[in-house]
């Protein structure tokens, strides 16, 4: 079965290459039937590599995939290879899957844009680098996918190029990225100086892992926060989640498929599959799970009060990471990832129903001139509804098994700050989602005559894949059940034999004390984070139904904090000031003092210099073909003169 | 018995005559003829060191050198047609694509 | 004795041809004066290899020079007007007047080492050197490969003269 796993990535190149070289001529039908059933016959390959995978015991599920040699410098070889175990199958189902759909619902989002084709090019180069990010066997390759989703973010983020706004959303997330980047090859510098002094000189996952023992407590730690670093660009954390706001100047399917499903999980993976190292440095753990609660509870504050539909979600989407990151954080890897399915689904069904209520509003996306959507559209307000459920944790969908499972788990393991932190947060997610659903699907129609004209309800090419993920956001947490609702956690399980963090001590410590929990406790927990979440229902509800003056007396009567979050903390204006005008000014000084000043100076002296021995020998090229034959003369008698020097005296 | 020495001296002077001619000379065919005649004041030089050493070495050589210069000839007259194509004369000051 | 005696007028009257015309063919204004001063200072080194007992190679010269290579320059001299080069008056440049001063400084330092100088090896002309057959066996044998060269090199000059001379050959228009 392992030489098959290329084909996962290998459709998606194809479908890239077809449209992207030929696909000039194609009709736009043509171009989406390319590109979906690219994604559609790799999601299809992963699945029957899943049921091959499950048939194999559970701890020799592991293939690798060797294409062909990449680097072979001195002692350092490295190979491109894929390779298959549990969690990468995880990802590449909820990577293919979810674009799958995505790419069947864009055709009817884009159907009239001019740059159809460019778009699916983009996304099918875009599945094709996450899939060489999941399954990669190496940090390097992993690298490689890491570096191409960041691409394809960029260019899909800047897909209205045209548009001033778009084109700097789409430069600020790559630099951004940047900054994380450098942190993440830092650390894989680290990784094979360290090892190299050991005689081993590979980024292979196994060998790094199995080798964790070499590094010191110092260099682990190091290596891990560096890769976290990475981690907090790519997947929006505090203090690099600046650009995933912005980023939803993309096309919705965009915003969907990479800003909310796929690539910003990239960074919870990415440390889910060093759970090894991660696992040796308490002291970064402890740092991911903070960063992670911060940012959940600062970023679902922000989205508190926001107006814009996409912005509310992509504030969502930044806090929804962070609970993937306190899961990982905390040491329940399994959480984190299970919470990244869960979130793949739901998250990526919010985006397409805001799409879909795009498309009717003929692009407007502040709530405020919305309400009432419920009756034109009842498809896109149904399985919008389904996905709030599930991403406020209401028992029953899918968002419930999965957060509750992450905040159980940092009560379980002792981290009581980062439990009140997530629950307070949970609350929150269940007040501004239902305060979203309340303003725009509820309500009186405040929209002007003519859009309401408009209004109608999406084609079925949108709207089947949005029912099929709204069927998983309700279904998705079935696979993870705890034990003490009667389930097994087979999620959990099926991920067991990659998770164990090593059989490192702290980790197993940890797994112990959640493992003879009282089940008693698990209810009272449980229990919390449901009527938490009911809370922050029933609050928008009486807000945002019951009684419509309340929130706007609210905000008068605490200007300032709401001005504070209406502006996001200023986050942005800070940034901007110091760094991006910081290093404005310091270019400045370069180029105007050093670069003309001294640099310019020297190469231009140099030259001058060179340029006036240049006229004085150019003389001596006179271009008449006789002085040539003159000088050849003289050399002749030189030559001459020289050997026959005694016999002419 | 006329003395190699005297062979000498006729081609040396034959060789200066030419190495005058080519490069006072501007125009382009005459200065040919005078290259000629550098290779013909050589050639002299071959026969008559050939013959007073007694080897046929020089002989053959003086056969190269011609078949060398029949070469050149045509390859060099063949430009000059194209020299003249190009630039209606075959002035020699009027090619001076080399200058600096 | 009288052989001797005829053997040096012989000699000193064609080395005087042959250095006045090549002189004269420097000198000419009119290039078909040039070329057929030429063609005697040819001849006149015909004879001097005559005398030199290589009957083959005087006739060669005859053949090569005087039939072949004259053909050509007076072709090419027909097909050129030449009216605008035979009005030039001789240019006087210091280049020109340093060539001839190192010229005839280089001559006399020939003739100064060639000249007066003992040759070593043995001594006197034959009376026949490089006849037909010997140049023949010797250039099937001993001198098999530069003879291949030498016709490889005849051909490749012989395309490389009909490519030049070709109108369009270098992208310009045709006839």
């Amino acid at each position: 079965m392992a030489s098959y796993i290329w084909l996962i990535p290998f459709f998606p190149m194809v479908g890239f290459l077809i449209n992207g070289l030929l696909g000039v001529k194609f009709k736009r039908s043509w171009i989406h039937i390319i590109a979906a059933s690219a994604i559609g016959l790799s999601f299809l390959t992963t699945l029957i590599l899943f049921f091959e995978l499950l048939k194999v015991e559970p701890h020799a599920r592991h293939f690798e995939n060797v294409i062909f040699d990449w680097i072979v410098a001195g002692k350092f070889h490295t190979q491109v290879a894929f390779m298959l175990d549990p969690l990468s199958v995880v990802m590449a189902l909820v990577v293919t899957g979810v674009s799958f759909m995505i790419h069947i619902y864009s055709g009817g989002y884009m159907h009239d844009d001019p740059g159809f084709r460019r778009f699916f090019v983009y996304l099918n180069l875009f599945v094709f680098s996450m899939l060489i990010l999941v399954l990669s066997n190496s940090f390097l390759l992993m690298f490689v996918g890491w570096e191409g989703v960041g691409l394809c973010s960029y260019l899909l983020i800047g897909f209205w190029f045209e548009k001033d706004s778009a084109a700097n959303a789409g430069k600020k997330a790559f630099v951004v990225n940047r900054i994380g980047d450098f942190g993440f090859i830092l650390g894989l510098f680290l990784i094979v100086t360290t090892l190299s002094k050991h005689g081993i000189w590979s980024l292979n996952f196994d060998v790094v892992f199995k080798n964790a023992e070499l590094f010191s407590p110092a260099t682990v730690t190091a290596i891990t926060l560096l890769l976290f670093v990475g981690a907090t660009g790519k997947s929006a954390q505090i203090p690099l989640y600046v650009w995933l706001p912005d980023a939803m100047e993309g096309p919705t399917p965009v915003s969907s498929l990479i800003h909310a499903a796929t690539m910003v999980t990239a960074g919870v993976y990415m440390i889910a599959r060093c759970n090894v190292l991660y696992s040796m440095a308490p002291g970064t753990m402890e740092v991911v799970a903070v960063v992670g609660v911060l940012t959940a509870f600062f970023s679902a504050t922000i989205a508190l009060v926001q107006n814009d539909f996409k912005r509310i979600l992509a504030y969502s989407t930044v806090s929804q990471l962070g609970y993937m990151f306190v899961g990982v954080g905390v040491g329940a890897f399994s959480a984190g990832i299970f919470h990244l399915m869960t979130h793949a689904f739901f998250k990526g069904l919010l985006f397409l129903a805001s799409g879909s209520v795009m498309h009717a509003m003929a692009g407007e996306l502040n709530i405020q001139k919305m309400g009432g959507l419920k009756k034109f559209m009842p498809v896109t307000f149904w399985v919008f509804m389904m996905a709030t459920l599930a991403i406020s944790g209401i028992p029953g969908f899918s968002g419930f098994f999965s957060k509750d499972e992450i905040l159980w788990q940092s009560f379980h393991r002792g981290h009581i700050f980062v439990w009140i932190m997530g629950t307070l947060a949970a609350g929150l997610t269940a007040f501004y989602m239902f305060r979203l659903t309340f303003v725009a699907f509820f309500g009186k129609p405040r929209m002007d005559e003519e859009t309401k004209h408009h209004l109608h309800e999406s084609p079925k090419v949108m709207t089947y894949p949005m029912i099929v993920l709204a069927i998983a956001s309700v279904v998705g947490g079935y696979v993870g059940i705890p034990p003490v609702l009667g389930g097994s956690n087979r999620f959990e399980k099926f991920l067991e034999p990659i998770m164990g963090g090593g059989g490192h001590e702290a980790v197993k410590e940890g797994a112990h004390a959640v493992a003879h929990a009282s089940a008693s406790l698990e209810f009272t927990m449980m229990a919390v984070s449901v009527i938490v979440a009911l809370i922050g229902i029933t609050v928008a509800y009486v807000f945002y139904i019951k009684n419509p003056e309340l929130p706007v007396r609210l905000a008068r009567g605490m200007r300032g904090l709401y001005t504070l979050l209406y502006n996001k903390y200023f986050v942005d204006e800070f940034y901007n000031s110091v760094f991006v005008q910081g290093t404005k000014d310091f270019a400045t000084f370069l180029w105007q003092k050093v670069d003309v000043g001294i640099i310019d100076a020297i190469v231009n002296g140099v030259a001058s210099i060179v340029e006036s021995c240049g006229g004085l020998i150019r003389k001596l090229q006179t271009g008449y073909v006789q002085t040539y034959a003159f000088s050849i003369l003289v050399g002749g008698v030189v030559v001459f003169v020289y050997f026959f020097w005694e016999s002419l005296f | 018995m006329i003395p190699v020495q005297a062979y000498f001296v006729v081609s040396a002077i034959l060789f200066i005559i030419g190495v005058i001619g080519a490069i006072t000379r501007r125009n382009a065919i005459v200065v040919f003829m005078s290259i000629e005649m550098m290779l013909n004041a050589v050639n002299l030089t071959l026969i008559a060191t050939s013959s007073y050493l007694h080897s046929i070495d020089g002989v053959m050589f003086v056969f190269f050198v011609m078949t060398v210069a029949a070469a050149e000839a045509a390859v060099g007259l063949a430009i000059f047609l194209m020299m003249y194509r190009k630039k209606d004369t075959i002035k020699l000051d009027e090619f001076n694509l080399l200058k600096g | 004795m009288a052989v001797l005696i005829a053997k040096w007028v012989i000699f000193v009257i064609t080395s005087l041809l042959a250095i006045v015309s090549s002189l004269l063919m420097i000198t000419r204004r009119n290039t078909i004066h040039s070329a057929l001063f030429m063609i005697l200072a040819f001849v006149a080194s015909a004879i001097l290899y005559l005398l030199l007992g290589c009957q083959f190679m005087a006739m060669i010269q005859i053949i090569v020079y005087a039939g072949a290579v004259m053909m050509l320059i007076l072709f090419v001299i027909m097909m050129i007007d030449l009216s605008k080069e035979e009005k030039l008056k001789m240019k006087v440049t210091r280049t020109k007047i340093a060539g001839v001063i190192v010229s005839v400084l280089f001559m006399l330092a020939l003739i100064l080492v060639m000249g007066l100088n003992s040759v070593k090896g043995k001594l006197g002309a034959l009376s026949s050197i490089g006849d037909a057959k010997t140049i023949g066996t010797l250039l099937f044998t001993k001198y098999l490969l530069p003879f291949e060269v030498a016709s490889i090199l005849l051909l490749a000059a012989m395309v490389g003269a009909v490519m030049l001379s070709k109108k369009k050959a270098f992208g310009g228009e045709d006839q």
